[in-house]
């Protein structure tokens, strides 16, 4: 009853005994909902399917068209599969470092360490919500982002429903059958923010007791650049059919990404800002000192040697104490300025930078409250921001904001490097869209990409390990004071 | 040893800056005649007299060769880092210390007026300026004579008389003398400033400034003296195991410096908490990544890896000295050890601790003095290597550069005191002890910058194999 006939056996089975049953009722409902009658909101039933359900079943594999208009490229598997490793994520786990890092905390079995498995697979509840076609050894396959819900997993696939289903709002398809609407930046970006800042109530959060024991480092999180280098086995609007576009409800000449980044960095602001408060608040209650992995690793982390940039620099705090990340600010100052809150990030900052500086590894409750502030404020940007998409006519003003910001003396690596992504990424969407050529801004920015390290550890061309040692080393390398100067002389004018 | 020198003697790197200035500053003074041409007015508060009240030619002026007799003042005028301790604080780099430390614009910052840096690059004692004679006393001179060997007024034209020869250790010390010829008395001068007290403590947010680190240790600081200006011949013949010795009462009192110290960090409200400077450094400044998982540290702050405080087995003060503390001892530092690591935040648990630690090693220390120091003999030290490799082996012990190093001290000091007494000591010995040396000094990275920087380069495995040579070499 379902796609091509030739299809693994198992797989078949799979789908016929999955969907079988379950497709007469979605369509039922579907039918409903055409009529305007669908169901109050309740908790969706959940069930984790594997990722070999979305690919052998012939849909998202070998770009197979059926029954266009598509609104996704059919190829997704064969990307993801070739390139993503957020596939190899469980690997990972039990790899000769996963190894040593599990002994070295007494994690005992990968398959169980939940404190791993939130964000290297995923901790299933029960069994009984777990799809036969689930393999742990999958790590984040689709429907840890896309969403574990067995009602728009069939109603996409199956033949007598997928019609009805594919022209629902983004925002039915969520609430009323479980597919997480990637689409809005806000969402995405909390999604990837749970894993790469981390989420409290998520049990997500990598401790520095993990990395002390070896766990890489989380690099500064930018959610469109992220997207981007994953790399995307997703097309841009911009790409899709304009059928797709107008059910979409989107247009080709929006400023998708520089929209994502905007909306993005004050999503992660407040996703960093919401674990820094849990953690403090947690730190608080148990008369704990804040857990370093919140905070600033290379104010630690850095060579002692004298003379050092480190004594040269204005301080603003007290020497020796650690500062909060700095990094999920930066950008997140400019969606600020474009969303046009009445309430300045600078003030919030100095109250957080005050309550890590009140004593050495900072005041847990001072942090907690501060935290708290800054994670509402970056809420009413992000929501703001995502009533406001970037048009035609207000997209091509943010290089000249961005410049500016790149400009302020002597951020840390971590925040040049934001700055550097979102020039990189809005240079690449302004010639995607309005074709302008800007070949000083290209040269420099391509300076940029090593200077600042911008090419992430991901894909699966080269070892990650390798990567990670080549950006730490630019870490260690960075000079505030000469990133200055050297931005000093990037082009003038965001035009050549 | 050269280069691991340097990084002990962290302010030696600064002489070089300031010699000619502080010559400069410290001569105009300099007296022609016997002091008591030159009498002391009255005052029963001050006691300080200068440097220059020394400066004599006939007395400890003479101008000979550096540490001859009678030349002590021109070889601390001329060779001595502590000499140059207050011009060095005219420098910009010491301006910037004190401006980062206190928040101050650099036009400010005036380390050369600042009581936290007077305490230990003029004189310990914070009512200086009421001590001092105005007329003779001058901050400029720096470390001066009194800064070790006690405020001079009362003594200072009695001191080359028959009669002061015929007055007791007690006496002597009520006129304010310090009788620097004890090792122990001499220990207790340096720590106050090497190790730091109330009031002249180096803390985290000073290093963080900019200040160079404390490491001290007494036989190496004396070893390496550029400024001595005593006769080793006369030290032998006072003890002839004053090496040993000085290692010995060197670590005792540097031990209880340090518990008096963090006691008093611990105490005090408005004192940094937790205080930082009390782990080693290389718990936190050390490079993230490279070979993953092989942090020094194991995410843990790590306490009492210079001044070791645990009367163990492994632990370096008392591992020949065994008897001297009792178990309440043993036990509360073991516990203070494992709160400094794992509760670095309970400064409520710590205080009592530290107080009562402080106090025992005070009153042990005391006794010290009374004490015929053992010596070890080789297979002792063997046996010491044994076990502290061991521990490090199975895990009761992580290796550190703070703590090997200060095992090659000891190993230093201790051949030192076999030669000084004509003993032997193979050329494999002391060749295995000197390469043990040479590579701990070679793990700061070279270059114009390397003078205060972090071990980068420290290898724990291949250290160990060092130590194995040793074991080796040892008869």
């Amino acid at each position: 009853m379902i796609c091509r006939l030739d299809t693994h056996w198992r797989s078949l089975t799979v789908w016929v005994g999955v969907f079988g049953l379950a497709g007469i009722a979605l369509l039922g409902s579907l039918r409903q909902e055409a009529h305007g009658q669908g169901e109050a909101s309740k908790p969706l039933p959940k069930l984790y399917f594997g990722s070999q359900a979305c690919a052998t079943a012939g849909c998202h594999e070998k770009g197979q068209v059926a029954n266009p208009p598509l609104l996704c490229r059919g190829d997704e598997w064969d990307r993801f599969k070739a390139h993503d490793r957020h596939g190899d994520a469980y690997k990972a786990l039990t790899g000769e470092l996963g190894i040593a890092i599990l002994k070295r905390l007494n994690f005992g079995d990968p398959q169980k360490a939940k404190a791993c498995l939130a964000c290297h697979s995923v901790n299933i509840e029960k069994d009984a919500i777990k799809h036969e076609t689930f393999q742990i050894g999958e790590g984040v396959g689709c429907v840890v982002c896309h969403g574990a819900h067995e009602k728009w997993v069939g109603a996409h696939s199956l033949v007598l429903s997928r019609a009805a289903f594919r022209i629902l709002s983004r925002d039915k398809k969520e609430t009323e059958y479980g597919m997480t609407d990637l689409w809005d930046p806000a969402k995405r970006t909390a999604l990837c923010a749970s894993c790469h800042i981390g989420n409290h109530a998520e049990g997500k959060f990598v401790t520095h007791e993990m990395y002390a024991a070896g766990h890489p480092i989380l690099p500064g999180f930018e959610v469109a650049t992220f997207s981007e280098q994953m790399p995307r086995h997703w097309q841009l609007i911009r790409e899709k059919l304009p059928e797709v576009q107008k059910i979409q409800g989107h247009s080709a000449s929006e400023w998708e990404e520089s929209q994502l980044l905007l909306v993005g960095s004050a999503v992660t602001l407040r996703e960093s800002m919401r674990l820094l408060a849990k953690q403090a608040e947690s730190a608080s209650l148990k008369g704990e000192m804040l857990d370093w992995a919140l905070l600033d690793c290379i104010s630690c982390h850095h060579d002692l040697r004298l003379p050092s940039w480190r004594q040269e620099q204005a301080r603003l705090g007290k020497p020796g104490r650690v500062p909060p990340k700095n990094w999920p600010t930066t950008l997140a100052l400019l969606a600020g300025e474009w969303a046009q809150t009445r309430e300045a990030l600078g003030p919030l900052k100095s109250e957080l930078f005050a309550a890590t500086q009140a004593r050495p590894f900072g005041d847990p409750q001072k942090v907690a409250l501060a935290a708290n502030r800054m994670a509402d404020w970056a809420d009413r940007v992000a929501k703001e921001l995502s009533g406001k998409p970037l048009n035609p006519t207000i997209g091509p003003k943010l290089g000249a904001q961005l410049l500016k910001m790149g400009l302020n003396p002597s951020p840390d690596f971590d925040s040049a490097r934001q700055i550097g992504w979102a020039l990189t990424l809005y240079r690449a969407e302004e010639m995607a869209l309005l074709g302008v050529k800007r070949p000083q801004w290209d040269s420099f920015l391509g300076e940029a990409k090593t200077r600042l390290a911008l090419k992430l550890p991901f894909g699966r061309s080269g070892s990650p390990a390798e990567r990670n040692k080549e950006i730490l080393a630019q870490q260690y390398a960075f000079d505030p004071e000469n990133f200055f100067r050297w931005m000093q002389n990037a082009p003038k004018v965001w035009k050549d | 040893m050269g280069r691991l020198i340097a990084q002990l003697l962290g302010f030696a790197g600064l002489i070089g800056l300031s010699t000619a200035l502080s010559s400069a500053l410290a001569s105009p003074r300099l007296l022609l005649s016997h002091p008591t041409e030159n009498p002391i007015a009255p005052n029963p508060e001050a006691s300080l007299v200068g440097a220059a009240s020394c400066s004599a030619s006939g007395c400890h002026n003479a101008n000979g060769a550096s540490g001859t007799k009678g030349s002590e003042y021109s070889t601390w005028i001329g060779a001595d880092p502590h000499a140059q301790a207050f011009a060095v604080l005219g420098t910009t780099r010491s301006k910037k210390m004190l401006a980062n430390y206190k928040g101050l614009d650099l036009v400010q910052a005036d380390p050369q007026r600042d009581p936290l840096c007077l305490s230990c690059h003029v004189h310990p004692d914070p009512e200086i300026k009421k001590k001092a004679y105005p007329d003779r006393f001058s901050v400029v001179d720096g470390v001066g004579c009194e800064a070790c060997h006690g405020g001079a007024a009362q003594w200072v034209s009695t001191h080359y008389q028959a009669s002061w020869k015929e007055l007791s250790n007690p006496e002597k010390s009520k006129l304010g003398f310090v009788d620097t010829k004890d090792l122990g008395t001499r220990a207790e001068t340096c720590v106050r400033c090497h190790v730091g007290e109330k009031g002249m403590d180096v803390n985290h947010d000073l290093l963080a400034a900019g200040h160079p680190r404390l490491r001290f240790e007494l036989s190496a600081y004396q070893a390496n003296y550029s400024g001595r200006h005593w006769r080793i011949l006369d030290e032998k013949a006072r003890q002839p195991d004053y090496e040993w010795t000085s290692w010995l009462v060197g670590q005792l009192a540097t031990t209880e410096a340090a518990l008096d110290l963090l006691s008093h960090r611990a105490s005090h409200p408005d004192a940094p908490w937790p205080e930082l400077s009390e782990y080693n450094c290389a718990s936190c400044h050390h490079r993230i990544g490279g070979d993953f998982g092989q942090s020094p540290s194991a995410g843990k702050l790590r306490f009492g890896t210079w001044n070791d405080i645990r009367p163990n087995p492994q632990s370096l003060p008392l591992a020949f000295f065994g008897g001297i503390l009792g178990d309440d001892e043993r036990k509360g530092s073991e516990s203070l050890k494992k709160l400094m690591e794992r509760e670095p935040q309970n400064r409520d648990q710590i205080r009592p601790l530290a107080q009562m630690l402080s106090q025992k090693w005070t009153n042990r220390f005391e006794k010290t003095k009374s004490f015929a120091i053992p010596v070890p003999d080789f297979g002792q030290i063997r046996e010491w290597i044994l076990a502290q490799e061991k521990a490090n082996q199975d895990g009761t012990c992580s290796p550190s550069w703070d703590k090997d190093t200060q095992s090659y001290l000891l190993l230093r000091a201790s051949i030192q005191n076999v030669k000084n007494r004509d003993g032997k000591v193979s050329p494999a010995l002391d060749k295995a002890v000197s390469d043990l040396g040479e590579e701990l000094g070679q793990a700061f990275p070279k270059g114009k910058e390397s003078i205060w920087t972090s071990p980068e380069k420290y290898q724990a495995n291949s250290v160990r194999k060092r130590f194995k040579a040793i074991q080796e070499a040892l008869p």
